[in-house]
């Protein structure tokens, strides 16, 4: 069962923190639409039959700025090419300001189950930081909107802004389970380079908060969240039963997944020992002139040594917060005995009260999650 | 060979006081080198030795000179080397010439080791010509200069030598000098073979190289050596003098500098300043001043990774061909695992032995803090001798702790004494003398524990006087001190590798601030890492790691899966070059804490 992700690059502005690829010039998306077709319609030919299509995901950039019949376009070249009779979740990731009763209707009708919509805050000057494209008024409305159409949605917030208040943090989240969403991913205000914020760090006009800071408020949302009736399924994600991200679940779960657009990812896994990442060039123009020369657009392409392999399952696996690391899977179908390895790495973590170990499977607890990536480190060390 | 006809000399300098270029124009003006032939300092041909501008090896370069009156000279030019880690093999190398230039920096005046090489001179009863270089530098001093070196050695300034290396001027003038003042070497052509080795270097493909001056007696080709202090014989299979490469000749007699090669597989047979002879019809006594040298300074080498120890152990027996002063036996560590105790001569040596084995070798190792090697007086009668501070008996069976002790000359423009005494008192210095040389330069003595000195002091005393302090030391024999052994523990398990010895004053002082120095050095964990340092049972400094409180980049979709593998796999390289000592990772860094603590 494998994942697919379409990226879709274009926003009306730049939000401060983002590094994803994306362009805000650009006025017609109809010839990007039309390399994409090409593009699924390419790797249909090679991958269409291997294993049927579980998920669906449109990332972006701003996917909701699609018009709906170049969605509609997207979709069936994907029904088109791949086994979809197994199609179980098709995400879009949507801005408040997109969020129009028309629109939402259109997608649901286009197949569309689930939306991830990029609230990050309820709070004006929050938003304003951030240089996002909604207001506050726009984002509670949306998520309202959203409700309205769809009972599979996520929400998207952001802690630990410099100078936000704690209270707004509270804040956000409450509303965001009071306004009914069953799904939230929060993550913290990473500073990524080559943004407008590492930019304002560097000159010292935005001082980032505290390691520590960061922390109470991760370990505050862990509390709040799953108080309130959410499963912490992922390091990020919050879940109430049945609403959890089939697609995200299967970058963790190690599965495989094609990426189409420009930047996107793809991961395949032939055999137990054969497996392939490759990315796409990060250039609309380039990408779209590639597809038109019946090029595939790709930018880097590495074989996975086994031991990286290994590694990646290990971290991956590890941020699945109930699922955990499974010390068998990984023994048998990776050939690392984490038990013989990394046993004193594995009993300090453990009496460190950072894992647990239990029925074979390791999995992070709370205050384990706030340093999920030391933990990995610890045991692929 | 005709005696009168040969010169045998050396050039005194201090480092970038023109020594090498000197020798350049030399070469040049002889002609021993055409200039298609030149390389800037010929004579430092290891590559370490011309990036420190400083030679480490001693080597020798016969030139052809005609003089003025016609007549045909050899002079022999044997170079020494210009640090105080090797003053024995300068005393040597001296004592195979008859006379030495005395070079002197125009500017800057004479310097410590530049004193000390001069008295070893004089010692050796050496002719010295005085030469300032330099003089055309617009901030020569000429006249102070020469006055100050007429102070030390007598004669009337106007008789020392002006040249400028870099442009030749006044070298013609140093060639005559030679001729005319050093004298020719005498000796019996006919006596007992007698010569000593100033040097040796090992070749992979003709073992030792030998190189020695002739005192007494003829050197043939084919003859039966023997090595009067080591006692090893072999034969003369190939002799020669010593141009820009080796050139075979016949045989060497008295009064003549060359090489020996006889199929010598260890370099420890041919020991510098030994007495060469004909193992047939032996001299009847050897050249006098022979010694055996000794490490002062021993350090921990240990491979940063596990697996490197036997590539260490044999980049260490191949630098040990070079270099017969290097000591080393294999220890272990709870902390470090397997590495070596290595001895040096001193500090230079041993920073040259660490570049080598990096440079050359490829290794990346991990090494201890230098310390000195005590003698240790046990309650029950018997002496031992420390060279690892982890292995200082206990407290409770020690009677007294003999340290090494050094007289350090300190040569110093007059401005800076005050500073200077203060760091030689805060290195529990005892004063002994002050000098004025000239005016504004300053001659001043003082007697230190070695162990003082074996790290930073050299730094310091550069950075107290801006750079224009010079350092020489020799040896004065043991003292006794109240000295004890300094622990470091982290969370609670003792890392030998970081025991020091130290004056029982300065423990409390050393052990705080070696505490805060490591909790600065030592990244923060997963969980809290107690840092402690104790003397014996007593804890009497404790610093603490906080634990890591955050590490998480937030999202981990399909675009930030190889980018944050890639993340890792460069964080687990970073991890490999760690020690792990319990469950804290401790940077090698950490492991010279005290030498980056500075003097604040």
């Amino acid at each position: 069962m494998a994942g697919l992700y379409l990226h879709i690059p274009f926003c009306t502005q730049r939000c401060v923190y983002c590094d994803f690829y994306f362009v805000t010039t650009q006025r017609t998306t109809a010839p990007f639409v039309r390399a994409m077709e090409a593009e699924i319609e390419a790797y249909g030919r090679e991958f269409g039959t291997q294993e049927p299509v579980e998920t669906l995901y449109l990332g972006g950039g701003t996917p909701s700025l699609l018009p709906l019949e170049e969605v509609a376009h997207l979709i069936a070249a994907v029904e088109q090419h791949f086994d979809t009779s197994a199609l179980a979740e098709v995400t879009l990731e949507m801005n408040p300001e997109n969020a129009t009763p028309d629109y939402l209707r259109g997608l649901k009708a286009l197949g569309v189950t689930r939306l991830s919509l990029g609230i990050q805050s309820f709070f004006a000057d929050d938003l304003a930081f951030m240089n996002r494209a909604h207001d506050a008024a726009q984002a509670e409305a949306a998520v309202e909107a959203v409700g309205a159409v769809f009972d599979d949605f996520s929400v998207d917030l952001i802690f630990g802004l410099p100078e936000q208040p704690f209270e707004y943090w509270g804040a956000n989240l409450e509303k965001a389970v009071r306004l009914g969403a069953p799904h939230l991913s929060t993550y913290s205000l990473t500073i990524e380079d080559r943004t407008p914020l590492a930019k304002q760090v560097a000159l010292g006009r935005v001082s980032p908060v505290t390691d520590e800071t960061m922390r109470e408020r991760f370990l505050f949302t862990m509390e709040f969240l799953t108080a309130r009736g959410f499963d912490h399924y992922e390091v990020c994600s919050f879940s109430k039963p049945g609403h959890r991200s089939r697609h995200n679940q299967g970058y963790w779960r190690h599965r495989n997944y094609l990426g189409f657009g420009p930047s996107a990812h793809a991961f395949w896994k032939t055999t137990r020992s054969l497996a392939h990442r490759w990315s796409n060039v990060r250039h609309l123009g380039r990408y779209q002139a590639l597809l038109e020369q019946h090029e595939l657009p790709l930018d880097e392409r590495e074989q996975i040594p086994p031991d990286a392999l290994a590694d990646e399952h290990i971290l991956l696996s590890l941020r699945l917060m109930e699922e955990g690391l499974d010390l068998a899977r990984l023994r048998d179908e990776y050939g690392v005995d984490l038990r013989l390895e990394k046993r004193a790495a594995l009993a300090d973590l453990e009496r460190g009260g950072l894992v647990t170990v239990t029925d074979d499977r390791v999995r992070l607890t709370r205050e384990g999650a706030v340093v999920a990536d030391a933990v990995a480190l610890k045991l692929i060390g | 060979m005709d005696l009168q006809r040969i010169r045998n000399f050396c050039i005194i300098a201090h480092i970038d006081h023109g020594k090498s270029t000197l020798a350049d124009r030399l070469l040049e003006q002889t002609g021993t080198l055409t200039q298609r032939e030149m390389q800037a300092q010929v004579l430092d041909s290891m590559d370490l030795e011309r990036e420190r501008g400083i030679t480490i090896k001693s080597h020798a370069i016969r030139m052809g000179y005609t003089a003025p009156d016609g007549k045909d000279y050899i002079l022999n030019l044997i170079d020494t080397p210009g640090h105080v880690d090797f003053t024995y093999e300068v005393s040597r190398a001296l004592n195979a010439c008859e006379g030495a230039i005395l070079v002197v920096d125009a500017a800057q005046g004479i310097e410590a080791q530049t004193i000390s090489n001069l008295y070893l001179a004089l010692e050796a009863d050496l002719e010295i010509i005085p030469v300032l270089n330099k003089v055309d530098l617009p901030s020569a001093r000429p006249d102070v200069v020469a006055a100050t070196i007429t102070d030390l050695i007598g004669g009337n300034p106007e008789d020392v030598l002006q040249v400028s290396a870099k442009t030749g001027a006044g070298v013609d003038a140093v060639l005559e000098a030679i001729v005319r003042r050093v004298p020719h070497p005498t000796g019996d052509p006919e006596a007992p073979l007698k010569a000593i080795i100033f040097d040796s270097v090992y070749d992979t493909f003709r073992g030792s190289v030998v190189y020695t001056r002739v005192f007494d007696g003829t050197l043939r080709t084919g003859d039966p050596i023997l090595f009067m202090a080591t006692k090893q014989k072999y034969n003369a299979e190939e002799i020669g003098v010593l141009k820009l490469g080796m050139q075979p000749v016949k045989e060497l007699t008295a009064g003549e500098v060359g090489y020996i090669i006889g199929s010598v597989k260890d370099v420890h047979d041919t020991k510098v300043g030994d007495t060469v002879t004909n193992s047939r019809t032996p001299a009847a006594e050897a050249v006098p001043g022979f010694r055996d040298v000794k490490p002062m300074v021993f350090s921990g080498l240990y491979p940063t990774d596990a697996d490197d120890f036997e590539d260490l152990r044999a980049s260490l027996d191949k630098l040990q061909l070079n270099d017969a002063a290097l000591t080393y036996e294999p220890e272990t560590s709870a902390a470090l695992g397997f590495g070596f105790r290595v001895g040096f001569l001193g500090m230079l040596h041993m920073e040259i032995v660490q570049e080598r084995l990096d440079r050359e070798f490829g290794l990346d190792i991990i090494t201890t803090l230098p310390n000195v090697r005590y003698t240790v007086a046990l309650t029950d009668g018997e002496e031992v001798s420390v060279e690892n501070p982890s292995e200082m008996p206990g407290t409770g069976v020690i009677d007294e702790i003999r340290e090494p002790y050094i007289k350090a000359q300190i040569i110093t423009p007059s401005e800076y004494i005050g500073t200077l005494m203060q760091l030689c008192q805060d290195r529990r210095g005892v004063y002994v003398n002050t000098q004025y040389l000239d005016p504004e330069r300053v001659d001043l003595q003082y007697e230190l524990p070695l162990a003082e000195i074996v790290f930073d002091f050299y730094d310091r005393l550069k950075s107290v006087s801006r750079g224009y302090a010079s350092l020489d030391y020799e040896f004065i024999g043991e003292r006794t001190s109240n000295l004890v052994k300094l622990d470091v523990m982290l969370n609670g398990d003792p890392v030998d590798a970081l025991s020091t010895i130290v004056h029982r004053d300065k423990a409390y002082y050393m052990g705080r601030r070696l505490a805060r120095k490591l909790k600065e050095l030592i990244p923060r964990q997963l969980f809290e890492v107690a840092i402690q340092a104790a003397i014996g049972a007593k804890v009497i400094a404790r610093e603490t790691v906080k634990p890591l409180r955050k590490d998480v980049t937030a999202r981990c979709y399909g675009g930030d899966i190889s980018r944050k593998r890639k993340l890792l796999e460069k964080q687990k390289e970073g991890k490999k070059r760690m020690k792990q000592v319990g469950a804290v990772e401790v940077p090698q860094e950490a492991f010279l804490a005290v030498l980056s603590m500075g003097d604040d």
